[in-house]
C-alpha cells in the first residue's frame, strides 16, 4: 500500500510537472508575438507565466505541508468570503471587466479570479459537509436542500458575472460532489427532472440562448460554425500527426483569439500535432487516476471526497477545455489547468494538487503509525451541522 | 445494469449497518471509481475527436488555413522609361514614399504627433487631424523624401509603415509633354505616347503570395510563391531634345510675341521621315497634368486642322512642273493683283504682272497659282494632292491623328479648284505639310512620319526597330529638284527672305492663310495662321522645319511670323555640336530612276505569296527574313542610285507561329492550385482578389497564347464555413 501510495503522489507530480513544462513551453510560443507586438518584448507573457508558476509550486509545497482538515475546517469561513467577494464584485466598479464580464480583481501583481477561489472553496466546504457524516448514512431531505443552497450561493452570482460557463462547471463539480459522496440517487434524479422545464423554459423564452444552442447543434455537425471554434479546428486539422513544429503556429497571428490562454490546447494541436495533443490528455488521465488513488486509498472520508473533488474537477476543467477546442461543446471561457497562462487558475490548481499531495502524506503517515485494518476513521462533526 | 445491481447490493447492505459500522472498502466506493472510468470514456472520446479532426480532416483543414493565411500582394511593374535619340531619359520612375500609421499603436497622441512633425516636417497640427480620423490606418504624408523615409523606418516606430511605390517623373515638366503624355494614379498612361504604348510601358505586374496574419500584415515567418514583375519596355524615340528644347522656346516666344493663340513647330529628318521634334504652344507641365486645362494636352501637329494657305501651293506647283504647263521662259499675266474667278475674286498682296512659272511661287500670287491650276484641271490636281497623302493618316505612332479634310473633285465647285490651288477649302495637320514637304526635299518619296525610333526590352534588346518607310513615290526625282531651286528662291528673294541665313542654302515657302469665320461662310479679315515650311541645306536636306502660328496679331503673315521662328531655330539648331551619329540617315540620291516603281504598295500584313507577286510587278529585288507565310514588315535597302534596290520582307505568323495553350478549369480551385496548373503551361497570371478563383478569363478550354495572361477572379472564402461538410 505505501508502494502504491507513492507511486500515485509522484504520478500526480510527475504530471502536474509535465503539464507545467508543456504550459510554459507553450505559453511562449504562443504568446511571443503577441507580447512584442503589445510590449516590445516577446518574453513579457513568459516573464509572467513563469513567475507565477513558480509562486504555484512554492504554495503548492506548503499547502502540502500543512494538514488538509486544516482547510476543511475553515472551510465554512473561506466559503462565506468568497461568496462575499462574488457579491462584491458584481456592484462594485472596481473590478476589470473583460469582454463585458466582471470576473477579475486586479491584486497588483496579477489579476484574481474569485471564481477560482469560490470553485476550491466549495469543494472543500462540501467534502468536510458531505463527508462528516458516514458515506452509507442515508441522508436527510433537509440536509440535500441545504447543500442545494450553499450551491447556489456559489453558482448564483458567478451567473450573474455573467459567466455561465464558469458557473454550470462549478455546479456540475458540486453535483458531482454531492453524487460521489453518496447523495440519494432519489433527490439527484428529482432535481435533474426539476430543471427540465426549467430549462425548456429559458430555451424557449430567450430567443438568443436558443439561436446559440441551435447554432451549436449545427455547428458539431458540422456547419455553420462560429469563428473561434472554426479557427480551434484548423489549428488542430493543420497540426496533423506530429505538428507544424514548436513555434511554427500561424494561428496565434490573431486567426485564434486567446491563443495562450483558453484555446491553448488547439496550439499544442497545430504546433506538436496529435502527438502532442494525445500526450496531454494521457497526462491528463494519469492526473486524475493517481488523484482518485489518493482518495481512495486516504482513510478519512472527508478526505477522500475531498481527493476525488479536487482530481475530478480538474479533469473537469480539462475535458470541458479540449471539448470547446474540438467543437463538441459551445465556447466557454475555461482555461486549461496547468497550461494556460492566467495567474488565478493555475495557482489555485496548485494549491489544490498541494491539498492532494498532503492528503496522500497523512495517509502513508497514518498507515505507517498504525498497522493496516485496525484504523478506523473518526467522525467528525462540524459547525456546518449545528 | 451492473452497476446499478451493485449499487442496489451496496445500498442493502449500507441500510443494514445503518451507519454504525464503516462497510468494506472496494466497491463500496463505486460512485468514485465510476467517475474515473466516466472521465477516461470522455477522454477516449476526445481522442477519437482528435484523431478525426487532427488526421482525417486533416487535408481539408489545412487547405482551409493556407487559404486564410496566403495573400496576393502586388508588385506593380517598373513603367519602362522613355528616351530620345540619344538616351536621354525623358519619362522615367522615381522612389516615391508615404507615411502611414495604425493608430491603435499610438499611446500618446501630441508625443506621437510632436515626434513625427520634427521628423517629417508636416505641420503637427495636420498629423492630429489625421489622427482624428475614423479609420485604424491613416496617412499622414503623401511625400516623404528617401532619407527621411530610411530614417523612419530605421526607428521602428510602433505601427508606423512606410510605403514605398514608383511614381511617373517626366524631368523636363512641359518639354515634349504633349507627346509623352501622362499616366493616372494607377501608373496607366492615358494621354499621347504613355497611352498609345501603354501596353508596352506597363510591363507585367508581378505578385508574391504572402503569408498574413489575420489582420492582413505581412507577420508570417513563411515564404510563399512569387511571380517577379517584369518592367516595361523602353521607348527611344526619334526626337532630338536639344532640338525639342530649340523649337518649343522658340514656338513660345513667337507665340508669346505675336499675340498669338497657339502654334506648332516641327523638325524632321526629310530623308527618313523621322521627327526630331515637334512641339505645341499652349504646352503643360505633365508632372502635374490632372491640374492643367485638357486642350493644352493636344498634340496639335496632328490632331488640329487647318486651311494651309500658300504653303499648300506646292501641290499646282508639283503638278504644273510634271505637266509642264508653263515652260521656263514663258511668263502668265497675274492680272495686277485682282482676278475674278467663276465669279469670285482673287486678290494678290502685291500687284504682280507678267510672272514666270518661279516668279508665281516666289512672290506667292495667288492669281497666278489659280490660273496654273484651271489650265492642270481637276483629276490632276486632285489625284497630286492626294498622292501628297492629304485627307488621310500619315499613320505616325501618335494618338488622336486626324487626316483633315480633302473633298472629291466631285463635290467640288467651280471656284473649288482655284481656292484649293493656294490652300484653302481643304483642311490639313501639321504633320501632313511637313511630310509633303519631305517629300520634296528628299527627291519625291512621300515618307511615313515616325516618332519611334526603337523598342527595347528593360535589358536593352531591340523589340522593333524603325526603319524608314516610303508610303510612295509621289513625284518624279527631277521635278523635286526643280521645286527645291523655285523654293530656294523664295528664301533667296521671295515672300521668305525673313529665314535667310548667309552660307546656307535653304528651300523654303510662307502661307499666310485667312481663318474662316465661326458660324458662316467666308473669310477673317483679322485672324490668320501664319506658316513657313523650309528645309536644308537645300542641295541634300537634313533638316525640315516646319512652324505654324495660331492668329498671330498684328503681323500675320508667314513671311513675317513664321520665317523669322524658323530662322532663329536653325540658327540654334545650327550651334548644337552632336556627335556624327552612326546609324546614318538614309540618303537617296535623285538620279536615274528609270526602273522606279511610281508606287510602292504596303506589303506588311500581307501574304507572302502576294507580296512576292506585288513586287515582281514592280520589277523589285526582294530578300526573305525570317520564317513563316506573313509579311510582317517591309524594310527597304537602297542602293548607291536608286532609291529602291530592295526590299527585305521580314516574315512570321501571325495565327501560327507562336504556341497556344488551352486553358484548365480553375473554377473553385484555390489560388495556389490555380497558378501551378497555370504556369505549367507558361500561362502569364494575374489576379484579382483572394481566396479561391471563382471566375477565369478565357473560360476553360479556350486557346490562349503562351505569355498571355489568364486573369483569376477570387473571392475571399466566406465559403470557409461551408466546405466544412
Amino acid at each position: 500500500m505505501k508502494k502504491n501510495l507513492q507511486n500515485a503522489d509522484s504520478h500526480l507530480l510527475l504530471s502536474v510537472v509535465i503539464l507545467l513544462v508543456i504550459g510554459i513551453v507553450m505559453v511562449y510560443s504562443a504568446s511571443s508575438f503577441k507580447a512584442q507586438e503589445s510590449f516590445g518584448d516577446s518574453h513579457f507573457f513568459l516573464k509572467k507565466h513563469f513567475l507565477k508558476v513558480l509562486f504555484g509550486l512554492l504554495l503548492m509545497f506548503i499547502v502540502s505541508k500543512v494538514n488538509y482538515k486544516f482547510w476543511l475546517s475553515i472551510s465554512p469561513i473561506l466559503l462565506t468570503a468568497s461568496v462575499i467577494i462574488l457579491l462584491f464584485i458584481l456592484v462594485s466598479s472596481g473590478v476589470s471587466e473583460i469582454r463585458g464580464s466582471k470576473r477579475w480583481i486586479n491584486l497588483g501583481f496579477m489579476n484574481f479570479q474569485p471564481t477560482d477561489l469560490a470553485r476550491i472553496s466549495l469543494i472543500l466546504f462540501l467534502s468536510m459537509s458531505m463527508g462528516a457524516a458516514n458515506y452509507v448514512t442515508p441522508k436527510s431531505a433537509k440536509s440535500f436542500l441545504f447543500h442545494l443552497g450553499v450551491i447556489a450561493c456559489v453558482v448564483g452570482p458567478i451567473m450573474l458575472q455573467p459567466d455561465a460557463g464558469s458557473a454550470m462547471l462549478v455546479g456540475f463539480i458540486a453535483l458531482t460532489i454531492l453524487f460521489a459522496a453518496g447523495e440519494k440517487f432519489k433527490y439527484l434524479l428529482i432535481l435533474g427532472a426539476s430543471t427540465i422545464p426549467f430549462l425548456a423554459l429559458i430555451f424557449l423564452r430567450d430567443g438568443y440562448r436558443k439561436v446559440r444552442v441551435m447554432n451549436f447543434i449545427q455547428s458539431v455537425k458540422g456547419e455553420n460554425i462560429d469563428w473561434q471554434a472554426l479557427q480551434s479546428l484548423i489549428a488542430l486539422g493543420n497540426g496533423h500527426v506530429f505538428g507544424q513544429g514548436l513555434g511554427s503556429s500561424r494561428q496565434k497571428y490573431h486567426f485564434l483569439p486567446d491563443p495562450f490562454t483558453d484555446f491553448i490546447y488547439s496550439i499544442v494541436g497545430e504546433e506538436l500535432g496529435l502527438f502532442g495533443t494525445t500526450l496531454v490528455l494521457i497526462v491528463f488521465i494519469v492526473l486524475i487516476w493517481s488523484g482518485i488513488k489518493i482518495a481512495l486509498q486516504a482513510q478519512d472520508f472527508q478526505a477522500k471526497i475531498l481527493g476525488f473533488g479536487i482530481a475530478t474537477s480538474i479533469g473537469i476543467y480539462a475535458f470541458t477545455n479540449m471539448g470547446v477546442g474540438v467543437n463538441l461543446l459551445p465556447t466557454t471561457g475555461v482555461p486549461m489547468p496547468f497550461l494556460s497562462y492566467g495567474g488565478s487558475s493555475l495557482i489555485t490548481n496548485l494549491l489544490c494538487i498541494g491539498i492532494l499531495l498532503n492528503i496522500a502524506n497523512e495517509t502513508k503517515q497514518s498507515t505507517q503509525l498504525k498497522p493496516v485494518g485496525k484504523y478506523q476513521p473518526r467522525r467528525r462533526t462540524t459547525a456546518a451541522h449545528a | 445494469m451492473k452497476k446499478s445491481s451493485l449499487y442496489q447490493k451496496t445500498k442493502s447492505r449500507s441500510k443494514q449497518a445503518a451507519g454504525r459500522k464503516p462497510v468494506n472498502a472496494g466497491m463500496q466506493y463505486w460512485r468514485i471509481h465510476f467517475f474515473k472510468y466516466i472521465l477516461s470514456a470522455v477522454a477516449f472520446g476526445l481522442f477519437l475527436r482528435l484523431i478525426h479532426i487532427q488526421i482525417f480532416q486533416n487535408e481539408k483543414f489545412e487547405a482551409m488555413a493556407n487559404e486564410q493565411y496566403n495573400r496576393v500582394s502586388a508588385q506593380k511593374a517598373p513603367r519602362g522609361i522613355i528616351y530620345d535619340r540619344n538616351n536621354v531619359a525623358l519619362a522615367m520612375n522615381r522612389p516615391h514614399y508615404s507615411l502611414g500609421v495604425y493608430k491603435r499603436a499610438i499611446k500618446d497622441v501630441r508625443r506621437f504627433s510632436n515626434k513625427i512633425a520634427n521628423l517629417t516636417g508636416v505641420d503637427k497640427y495636420k498629423i492630429v487631424h489625421q489622427l482624428n480620423k475614423r479609420s485604424k490606418y491613416v496617412q499622414l504624408t503623401r511625400d516623404l523624401d528617401e532619407e527621411t523615409a530610411k530614417i523612419i523606418e530605421a526607428l521602428h516606430i510602433p505601427g508606423v509603415q512606410v510605403h514605398r511605390s514608383l511614381e511617373r517623373l517626366y524631368p523636363f515638366d512641359s518639354k515634349l509633354s504633349q507627346i509623352l503624355g501622362f499616366v493616372d494614379v494607377d501608373g496607366k498612361g492615358i494621354s499621347g505616347l504613355e497611352m498609345k504604348f501603354d501596353d508596352q510601358l506597363k510591363g507585367h505586374d508581378g505578385w508574391e503570395i504572402v503569408q498574413k496574419d489575420a489582420r492582413g500584415r505581412n507577420v508570417m515567418p513563411v515564404k510563399g510563391l512569387t511571380q517577379k514583375s517584369k518592367n516595361g519596355n523602353n521607348i527611344v524615340l526619334t526626337i532630338h531634345n536639344v532640338y525639342q528644347g530649340i523649337i518649343e522656346e522658340e514656338l513660345a516666344a513667337t507665340v508669346a510675341h505675336r499675340n498669338a493663340r497657339g502654334g506648332i513647330a516641327l523638325v524632321t529628318n526629310p530623308a527618313t521621315g523621322e521627327i526630331l521634334s515637334m512641339a505645341s504652344v499652349p504646352t503643360y507641365n505633365a508632372n502635374q497634368a490632372s491640374k492643367t486645362n485638357p486642350a493644352s494636352w493636344r498634340i496639335r501637329a496632328i490632331t488640329d486642322i487647318f486651311e494651309p494657305g500658300s504653303t499648300f501651293k506646292i501641290i499646282t506647283m508639283m503638278a504644273g512642273l510634271e505637266n509642264d504647263i508653263l515652260p521656263p521662259g514663258k511668263k502668265m499675266d497675274c492680272k495686277n493683283g485682282q482676278y475674278s474667278f467663276s465669279g469670285e475674286l482673287i486678290t494678290d498682296t502685291a500687284k504682280f504682272g507678267e510672272l514666270t512659272f518661279t516668279e508665281i511661287f516666289k512672290n506667292s500670287s495667288n492669281i497666278g497659282t489659280a490660273q496654273l491650276a484651271a489650265k492642270i484641271g481637276r483629276r490632276n490636281i486632285f489625284k497630286t494632292a492626294r498622292s501628297f497623302g492629304f485627307g488621310n493618316l500619315t499613320g505616325i505612332e501618335l494618338p488622336g491623328e486626324v487626316g483633315g479634310i480633302f473633298k472629291n473633285p466631285a463635290e467640288w465647285s467651280n471656284f473649288t479648284i482655284a481656292a484649293i490651288s493656294y490652300g484653302y477649302e481643304v483642311a490639313v495637320t501639321g504633320i501632313q505639310m511637313a511630310m509633303a514637304y519631305g517629300a520634296i526635299a528628299n527627291g519625291g518619296m512621300l515618307m511615313k512620319p515616325s516618332i519611334i525610333k526603337e523598342i527595347q526590352t528593360p535589358a536593352g534588346e531591340s523589340i522593333h526597330k524603325f526603319y524608314p518607310q516610303i508610303i510612295r513615290q509621289v513625284m518624279d526625282p527631277n521635278v523635286a529638284q526643280k521645286m527645291t531651286d523655285i523654293l530656294k528662291e523664295v528664301v533667296e528673294d521671295g515672300t521668305g527672305t525673313n529665314a535667310k541665313i548667309a552660307g546656307l542654302s535653304m528651300a523654303g515657302k510662307t502661307g499666310t492663310a485667312q481663318k474662316p469665320l465661326e458660324g458662316k461662310s467666308g473669310y477673317s479679315k483679322v485672324r490668320f495662321i501664319a506658316s513657313f515650311a523650309a528645309y536644308y541645306p537645300a542641295e541634300q536636306p537634313q533638316y525640315l522645319v516646319y512652324v505654324s502660328i495660331d492668329e498671330p496679331f498684328p503681323i500675320h503673315s508667314g513671311g513675317g511670323v513664321a520665317a523669322p521662328t524658323v530662322k532663329r531655330i536653325i540658327e540654334k539648331m545650327r550651334n548644337v555640336h552632336t556627335l556624327p551619329r552612326q546609324e546614318a540617315p538614309q540618303q537617296y540620291t535623285q538620279t536615274s530612276q528609270n526602273e522606279m516603281p511610281d508606287r510602292l504598295p504596303e506589303l506588311s500584313g500581307r501574304h507572302k505569296d502576294t507580296a512576292m507577286q506585288l513586287l515582281d510587278e514592280h520589277k523589285i529585288a526582294y530578300e526573305f527574313q525570317g520564317s513563316g507565310q506573313m509579311v510582317l514588315e517591309q524594310i527597304i535597302v537602297s542602293g548607291q542610285n536608286k532609291p529602291v534596290e530592295k526590299v527585305i520582307l521580314v516574315l512570321g505568323d501571325f495565327e501560327t507561329d507562336s504556341k497556344y495553350q488551352e486553358v484548365p478549369d480553375l473554377i473553385g480551385l484555390s489560388l495556389r492550385e490555380a497558378i501551378a496548373k497555370l504556369s505549367v503551361r507558361g500561362i502569364q497570371i494575374k489576379i484579382i482578389g483572394n481566396g479561391k478563383v471563382v471566375k477565369q478569363t478565357p473560360v476553360a478550354g479556350e486557346k490562349i497564347k503562351v505569355d498571355a495572361s489568364c486573369y483569376l477572379e477570387c473571392a475571399p472564402a466566406q465559403s470557409l464555413v461551408s466546405l466544412i461538410n
